[in-house]
């Protein structure tokens, strides 16, 4: 397994970062999306048949390929590429990233950052580490001394939107600052402590079944926005339920589901 | 000029890269701000260079002015544009060096006094302008009537008109009014954009509109020192830039665009 969520992961980000490389040279009037595109299932299908050929009778959920359910008690959740925006504009914030479920509960993960070649793995009980090193959430007391993330899709809920930017307001006003790149980017900060705590309003299995299990192994916490911890589902169709979910240190989770509650 | 700002940014960022991660010592801790130690070695480390080439030049910064207040040209200098970031080990933060000449008495032209941006007796121009990014070793460089270049490639704005599909960069400086009008803009557009984003580096975000990453920008309350490069070098890549005076010193309200996004009105 190991060998799949680390050596296999970063050959799929170095596959990735070919399709960066035309992103940035496509012509102007040319689309960014067909690439994105193209990447998107170019990873996946590297992923998928690495861990086909090795765990051929696992379960395998993908944000491309769909959800291969073999009824197995272990589950595969690839997302390619996290960042997809960024990635079409050249920007270096995005990833790709495996969770390894086992009866619906992340016991293994890595993220891949391969702009910057970091790689994060965490096993179930052995930590979480960044290119080998051992990293913990942040040890600040108060939120006023950290940077927080946010991040919030546009939705058509008119009452929705108005109640995220009074949360937003709320953490700006509570916070240091508040930071808003990418949800896998923002996410790993937050697991290695360079971020106090992270919030997002709609993300998928895929995007934080891998912070689930990171975040508790450095030391912090990943719940959904009453505090309540996050239970995958993977009856029916587990690719399209939505989680708002906020993650940080013990402490600052805390102060944040306080102001959450306060809107 | 450009040379010179090229190499002064080049070796403030060299400084600031070498001790990116390590435990930042800390001279002086707001809620605000924080000033770092490194922060006055890499203006030290600017300084050196521009005085080498121009002995004779004023260098203006959130330290003030020195050199000489007749001079005709003066730089306009930011050694760490997202202090926060880099204190917390976040890869976004930028060197900005910008070279400004003095206008002759007619400089009450439209244009012009938008391009120098500085609501004072003097009217500056910019004529050379580097904005550097050491993590990703990126060196955004324009010279005024040149077309601007990242790592001495050309770069252009996008061709993005329409909101829905624009990545738009917001800043918050932290002070009662700036918040204010920042969150206005932002519940305008959270709901309209494809995508906001918050770096927490303004001359970061300027060239960012420049080179065609982002399509638009907007901050309340931004200085002159952490745009002023990066609106040359927005402004030569085909961008517009919309600049008003701000409440404090040297500050002002922007919001950039690559020329054909229409951003609603403030």
């Amino acid at each position: 397994m190991k060998t799949i969520l680390t050596r296999h992961l970063k050959s799929a980000g170095k596959l990735l970062l070919r399709y960066f490389g035309r992103t940035l040279h496509v012509k102007r009037k040319e689309s960014h999306a067909s690439v994105v595109t193209e990447a998107d299932v170019a990873t996946e299908r590297f992923l998928a048949r690495r861990i086909r050929a090795r765990f051929p009778t696992h379960n395998i959920l993908g944000e491309e390929t769909g959800w291969q359910n073999l009824g197995s008690e272990f589950t595969w959740v690839i997302d390619p590429v996290d960042g997809t925006s960024n990635f079409a504009a050249g920007m270096p914030w995005f990833g790709v990233m495996l969770a390894v479920l086992r009866n619906a509960k992340p016991v293994m993960a890595a993220v891949y950052l391969p702009v910057t070649d970091t790689l994060y793995f965490a096993e179930k009980g052995k930590g979480v580490f960044r290119n080998g090193k051992r990293v913990r959430v942040s040890n600040a007391t108060r939120l006023s001394d950290v940077l927080c993330s946010f991040a919030l899709d546009p939705t058509p809920d008119r009452r929705q939107t108005r109640r995220n930017t009074e949360l937003f307001q709320r953490m700006l006003a509570s916070a240091r600052n508040l930071r808003m790149t990418n949800c896998l980017v923002d996410f790993c900060s937050t697991v290695d402590g360079r971020f106090g705590a992270c919030l997002n309003q709609m993300t998928k299995i895929w995007d934080i079944a891998p912070f689930v299990l990171m975040l508790a192994e450095a030391g912090g916490i990943m719940t959904d926005q009453e505090g309540a911890p996050i239970r995958f589902d993977l009856t029916g169709e587990p690719g399209k339920r939505d989680y708002a979910v906020v993650g940080g240190s013990r402490r600052l989770h805390k102060q944040v589901l306080a102001i959450i509650k306060s809107v | 000029m450009l040379e010179t700002a090229i190499e002064a940014a080049y070796a403030a960022g060299k400084l600031l890269r070498q001790h990116f991660g390590a435990p930042p010592v800390v001279n002086e801790a707001s809620h605000h701000d924080i000033k770092l130690e490194l922060d006055v070695q890499a203006q030290k480390a600017i300084t050196k260079v521009i005085l080498a080439d121009y002995p004779e030049h004023a260098i203006l910064g959130e330290e003030g002015v020195s050199g000489p207040s007749e001079a005709e040209t003066r730089w306009v200098i930011d050694p760490l544009d997202g202090t926060v970031n880099y204190f917390y080990g976040i890869p976004m933060y930028a060197v900005s060096v910008a070279a400004q000449v003095r206008e002759k008495a007619s400089g009450t032209d439209a244009t012009t006094s938008v391009a120098a941006a500085v609501p004072s007796a003097s009217v500056w121009r910019t004529v050379a302008g580097a904005v550097y990014a050491p993590e990703m070793d990126e060196m955004f460089a324009a010279e005024r009537g040149a077309t601007p270049t990242l790592n001495g490639r050309a770069i252009r704005v996008s061709d993005r008109a329409r909101l829905e599909e624009a990545m738009v960069g917001i800043g918050f400086f932290k002070s009662e009014e700036t918040i204010r009008r920042g969150l206005a803009d932002f519940q305008q557009l959270i709901s309209r954009v494809r995508k906001m984003r918050l770096m927490g580096a303004a001359a970061l975000d300027t060239v960012y509109v420049a080179c065609g990453r982002f399509d638009g920008y907007i901050e309340y309350g931004i200085k002159l020192w952490d745009i002023c490069a990066g609106q040359l070098i927005l402004e030569q890549a085909g961008g517009r830039v919309h600049s008003a005076p701000g409440t404090e010193p040297h500050s002002f309200n922007v919001r950039m665009s690559n020329g054909k996004l229409e951003l609603p009105a403030a």
